[in-house]
């Protein structure tokens, strides 16, 4: 493993771009993280996802009344 | 021979299996009978805890591999690590979710406001990132279960040459600009549609993914990490990430003896050799101002060819296909109305509302096109570029943004690690030999 | 490399080689598996579609049910059995070559040969860089000049285009609108109509009929063949009518067509609360029928109208309305050079419910011969429209309205064929007076009388469109496109629109003024065969597997929606603030007409029943499969 203590130009730049970076990935992604809102965990396929009962998801109510006339038509 | 058996057993056995495996629900209902078929209905997902569990568990391996890598220097134990990531994150885990993946979810939060990024695919999307700021590139090397089930595989590697790998090295630049404009802009989850390995992992998929799949997996066997250095789009991001890394790879121990069995024993060409003390500067000048007078036509040839394919590109998007279909019906009226007309009927929407919602589509398309043609055409100027790059160093290093952390150039390298060297022979305690016979 | 590493990488090699051979025997047998599970039982069975078939004709038939589901298991389980060597193949298939893998690697790591150093590969790789430099530039390039020049060649239409452009007509839900009797609205800005052809001109008699022959006590006056074009009839040539008869009167029939001037409603009718036509409770009388036919019966001037055929005969009968009396039985002979027809067992030889203009009544058959016969039982006329190209043969009903009798002739797979016409005929000579081409397909609707612009019209239905034709000219006043596969079913009419719905497309609103499309839906279960009616602000469709709706007149929401599990055929009627349904088997259904479903009360006539039932005062008309039943208090 290199020595971490030798200085030099490169050593610096590298070492200010990785900490300004580290901040600014955590943070964004953090954020996006932190909103209100649902966020669908079956990537939209509402037929095989174990909450399509409860989600409140567009494409769950969508898929929930779909399954209302499957069921009323017998089919 | 047995090069050719390995493809061909790779290659078409699964597609045979799967074939007969994938599609198991589609018997026909039993005839005469009042017999209703059963709505399915999915297992509840596991509890929402184990997703800390999971992303515990990513950070553990993540630390693990890089003590393993960057101080323990072991291949063996190396290997260990992947086979439990492969294990875990490959077989039970199923494939999803992956950080390569994740790219997209993040991408559709940029765009959408009100889109919450799930905290495990964040975690998914940022963990390996910060370690590849620290420890460079440990997450291929021990934890992706992709870059594992491919290096599991690899039998003989065999090198290519520059001239065919610089450009296949661009790939995966066009890739996550692809994957970033059709996230973003809700049309499809790219890199989950053609992922190659989710197939095998859950041993169940269509086709054509089993194919490619099966594809990649047969290069693999000659060819290190195909999928991980020509088509992974996260590899880019880490990739970047890894070039500002703290710790990184040191192939020698002590001093580089130069002898190029590092080079040799790595798979992936990632160990660059040194700088050559005479290189024709005004060649490589001409080049270079070459390269740079033709950026500007590249870039400006493929955001035209962007911009003018961006209806094409945004068909491929369900709205814009679906005004399409619709318009279709109306124009020329079929004699069964169509499953997608029916639904849209359903949900009580004109062809109006359709045809305003697929412009909507269109017109993130028009701008997002040509930016994602201006992308590739700068990847490629800065590609050949990068061709050009003088050396700096007398030794040889891992390139520590190409470098997969497999730790198979350790074993390679005939310098010894400081803590086994030998103590230095004493050179002057050699006492002559006692005379024979008693003293003169 | 040493003795013992060399031992151990030539058994590793071994055990690869053997690890290969076992993973291609199980691909063998997989692809074996894949290909010939299905054909290798030694007593293959009869196919499923076969038994299908058969059942379909014969339901009560066990032994082939039995067999069917037989049939069934075996191939079911034939099937889950391949599945699970399938499955258990994979699983040995993937050992297989995981054990390849492993012994392959170990053979070639324990085989390899020692790493050499090379001093020379710094200079090999500078001059290896620069020619992947060259490389990507050059191929940055090509790939960007390709791709540019096949994005200026390419098109590719822009949903954007389709925004901008003019809007066909569209489903636009609006507010419910006051009730209203039928329209008098002035013709709207419909699409201009092909222009009505001039009108055939009139050929005389050139020979007498010959003498009247019996049947059954029955007196018939075959219809004599005269003049007219060389070649037989067709769509396009319709053979000349033969004879003139009385001048022609204006329509003033008590029930004169199919569903009566009413599209299927009446505003009332004061018979029975109770009866039954088996044990014969308020049935005033009942006659037999010789000849089938599911036409629904026609009523004038005290009489009642019906059509009878099948292969070898066909007739028009006349009962007394009061007695059932019969007064006339006619034979009616096919005209000279029409093509036989082979109908469906739905459709039979006389699907086509009569007309009348108070004169004469005029019925049709499914080879497409129209004739005319006066309510005292003489033959007049008759014309050939066929052979149709259509699945049913020709089954619209005929209608008289305007002073012209109104044959709907629609046939051809595409609306583009042209090959469908619609006829105003003059009802005393049978002469064409105008006939109007429609870009329409084949369909069985028939026509419904209305009057627009304080003119008489007829409003038709067929695949795509609904379309209102003035009945003195012919002319299209608007059309109105959104519709698609078979039309069966004839429209409806009330509060100022039309409706029409058929299975497989659309049910419309369409107003009766304009042609514009009002609201489209396909929620509901559409109608196949049955026709729709209107009443009390709710259009009622029935399919007939027994799905009974009502609809909403001004939103097209469904305001209920069951299931009655008994097919039904005839077509629904309002009859005041009730629905009355008569379904196949037998059984008269009525409901309240509200936005409730409220069963009220259930009839038996005691047989297959298909006709619409027909109302005259206190009467009630229904025709059975073998009996025609008057209902009425006594």
């Amino acid at each position: 493993m290199k020595d971490p203590s030798e200085p030099s130009r490169r050593q610096f730049l590298r070492s200010a771009i990785r900490w300004v970076a580290l901040p600014v990935l955590v943070g964004s992604v953090g954020k996006m993280t932190a909103r209100k809102g649902e966020s669908c965990v079956n990537q939209t396929i509402c037929r095989t996802c174990g909450i399509a009962e409860t989600c409140g998801l567009p494409q769950a109510l969508s898929y929930r009344d779909v399954i209302k006339r499957e069921d009323g038509r017998g089919r | 021979m047995r090069r050719a058996g390995a493809a061909f057993l790779c290659l078409v056995a699964p597609l045979v299996a799967f074939g007969q495996t994938a599609d198991q629900h589609s018997q026909p209902p039993p005839q005469f009978t009042d017999y209703r078929i059963p709505i399915e209905r999915a297992a509840a997902p596991r509890d929402g805890s184990f997703q800390y569990v999971d992303l515990a568990l990513l950070a553990c391996l993540l630390v693990l591999t890089a003590w393993i890598v960057l101080k323990r220097r072991s291949r063996k134990e190396l290997r260990i690590v992947s086979l439990f990531a492969l294990g875990y994150f490959g077989f039970y885990r199923l494939g999803c979710v992956c950080s390569i993946g994740s790219i997209q979810n993040v991408a559709y939060a940029i765009a959408h406001s009100d889109y919450r990024l799930p905290l495990t695919v964040a975690g998914f999307f940022v963990l390996p990132l910060l370690a590849a700021l620290f420890f460079g590139r440990v997450f291929c090397g021990g934890v992706c279960p992709m870059g594992a089930m491919q290096d599991l595989l690899l039998v003989k590697p065999i090198r290519i040459p520059a001239s065919w790998r610089a450009p296949l090295e661009a790939a995966p630049y066009v890739y996550l600009g692809a994957a970033i404009l059709f996230a973003s802009t809700g049309s499809a989850f790219a890199i989950c549609e053609y992922d190659p390995f989710v197939g095998f992992f859950r041993m169940h998929g269509h086709f054509l993914m089993i194919l490619f799949g099966s594809a990649i997996l047969a290069v693999s066997l000659f060819i290190g990490r195909p999928y991980c250095r020509f088509l992974c789009p996260y590899g880019v991001l880490l990739r970047w990430a890894s070039v500002f890394a703290k710790y990184s790879v040191s192939v020698t121990p002590q001093e580089c003896v130069q002898c190029h069995m590092c080079a040799d024993a790595c798979p992936f060409e990632a160990i660059q050799p040194p700088a050559i003390a005479k290189q024709d500067r005004t060649e490589i000048r001409r080049r270079l101002t070459r390269t740079l007078a033709v950026t500007p036509i590249l870039i400006a040839l493929f955001a035209f060819a962007g911009w003018r394919m961006s209806p094409m590109m945004a068909s491929w998007d369900l709205r814009v296909h679906r005004a399409h279909v619709l318009r279709d019906a109306e124009m020329h009226p079929p004699k069964v109305k169509t499953v997608l007309a029916d639904a849209w009927d359903r949900h009580r929407k004109t062809t109006q509302d359709a045809y305003v919602e697929g412009s909507a589509v269109e017109h993130e398309f028009a701008i997002g096109a040509p930016i994602l043609g201006a992308w590739i055409g700068l990847v490629f100027a800065l590609k050949s570029l990068s061709n050009l790059r003088r050396r700096g160093s007398n030794d040889y290093e891992a390139d520590s943004s190409s470098c997969l952390s497999c730790a198979r150039c350790y074993s390679a390298c005939p310098v010894p690690h400081r803590e086994y060297a030998l103590p230095p022979l004493p050179m002057a305690s050699i006492e002559p030999p006692e005379p024979v016979g008693g003293a003169v | 490399m040493n003795a013992d590493q060399t031992g151990w990488a030539i058994a590793m090699r071994r055990c690869s080689w053997v690890a290969a051979g076992l993973s291609l025997v199980v691909l063998i047998a997989l692809v074996w598996n894949a290909f010939a599970s299905r054909t290798s039982d030694p007593n293959p069975p009869t196919r499923v579609d076969e038994l299908v078939t058969r059942i379909n004709l014969d339901p009560s038939n066990k032994p082939l049910l039995e067999s069917l589901r037989k049939q069934d298991v075996w191939l079911r389980a034939s099937y889950f059995r391949s599945v699970q060597f399938s499955q258990t193949g994979f699983v040995l298939l993937l050992g297989g070559v995981f054990a390849f893998l492993v012994f392959a690697k170990a053979a070639d790591r324990l085989s390899g040969k020692p790493a050499r150093p090379n001093p020379n590969e710094p200079i090999r790789n500078a001059s290896e860089l620069l020619g992947a430099q060259r490389t990507v530039l050059v191929l940055g390039m090509g790939m960007g000049g390709v791709l540019a020049m096949v994005a200026t060649l390419s098109r590719h239409d822009s949903v954007a285009a389709y925004v901008a452009a003019k809007p066909l007509p569209q489903v636009t839900p609006v507010a419910p609108s006051a009730p209203q009797s039928l329209p008098i609205a002035s013709p709207g800005a419909g699409t201009a109509a092909p222009a009505a052809t001039s009108a055939a001109s009139a050929s005389s008699v050139t020979s007498a009929p010959s003498g009247p022959t019996t049947l059954g006590g029955t007196s018939l006056a075959p219809l004599p063949i005269t003049g007219g074009a060389a070649a037989p009839p067709n769509a396009h040539n319709p053979g000349k009518p033969i004879r003139v008869s009385v001048a022609p009167v204006e329509s003033s029939g008590d029930w004169p067509c199919f569903r009566g001037l009413g599209a299927g409603t009446v505003p009332a009718w004061k018979g029975p609360a109770d009866w039954d036509a088996v044990s014969g409770k308020g049935i005033l009388w009942k006659v037999d029928l010789d000849l089938p036919g599911w036409n629904s019966p026609i009523v004038q001037g005290g009489k009642v109208f019906l059509a009878g055929a099948d292969d070898k005969h066909r007739e028009i009968c006349a009962f007394d309305l009061v007695t059932g009396k019969s007064l006339w039985r006619l034979g009616i002979p096919v005209l000279a050079g029409t093509k036989p027809v082979k109908p469906s067992p739905d459709a039979g030889y006389a699907p086509s419910t009569m007309a009348t203009d108070g004169k004469r009544v005029f019925a049709a058959f499914v080879d497409g011969n129209v004739v005319c016969v006066s309510v005292g039982g003489k033959a007049l006329w008759g014309r050939g429209f066929g052979p149709l190209e259509n699945n049913y043969g020709f089954a619209c009903s005929l209608l008289v309205t305007g002073g012209k009798l109104i044959v709907q002739v629609d046939q051809g797979s595409s609306p583009d064929e042209g090959k469908s016409v619609l006829y105003g005929l003059d009802p005393q000579t049978g002469n064409t007076v105008w006939q109007t081409k429609r870009t329409v397909s084949a369909s069985w609707s028939s026509p419904v009388a209305t009057v627009l612009g304080g003119k008489p019209a007829v409003v038709v239905v067929a695949s795509p469109s609904i379309a209102a034709y003035d009945a003195s000219s012919g002319s299209e006043i608007w059309h109105a496109d959104g519709l698609s596969g078979e039309i069966a079913a004839s429209s409806a009419f009330g509060d100022g629109r039309f409706f029409i719905g058929q299975q497989g497309s659309y049910l419309m609103a369409v107003d009766a003024t304009s042609g514009k499309v009002v609201w489209k839906t396909s929620d509901p279960a559409l109608p196949d065969i049955a026709s729709l009616v209107y009443g009390k602000g709710l259009v009622f469709l029935v399919t007939s597997d027994g799905t009974f709706s009502a609809i909403d007149g001004a939103s097209g929401m469904i305001a209920w929606e069951k299931r009655v599990d008994k097919p039904a055929k005839s077509s629904p009627v309002v009859v005041g603030d009730q629905v009355y349904l008569l379904g196949t088997d037998g059984t008269l259904r009525t409901f309240l007409a509200s936005r409730t479903f409220q069963p009220l009360a259930q009839h038996r006539l005691g047989e297959t029943a298909e006709a619409t039932p027909a109302f005259v005062g206190a009467r009630m008309l229904l025709r059975g499969e073998h009996h025609l039943f008057c209902v009425g208090a006594k």
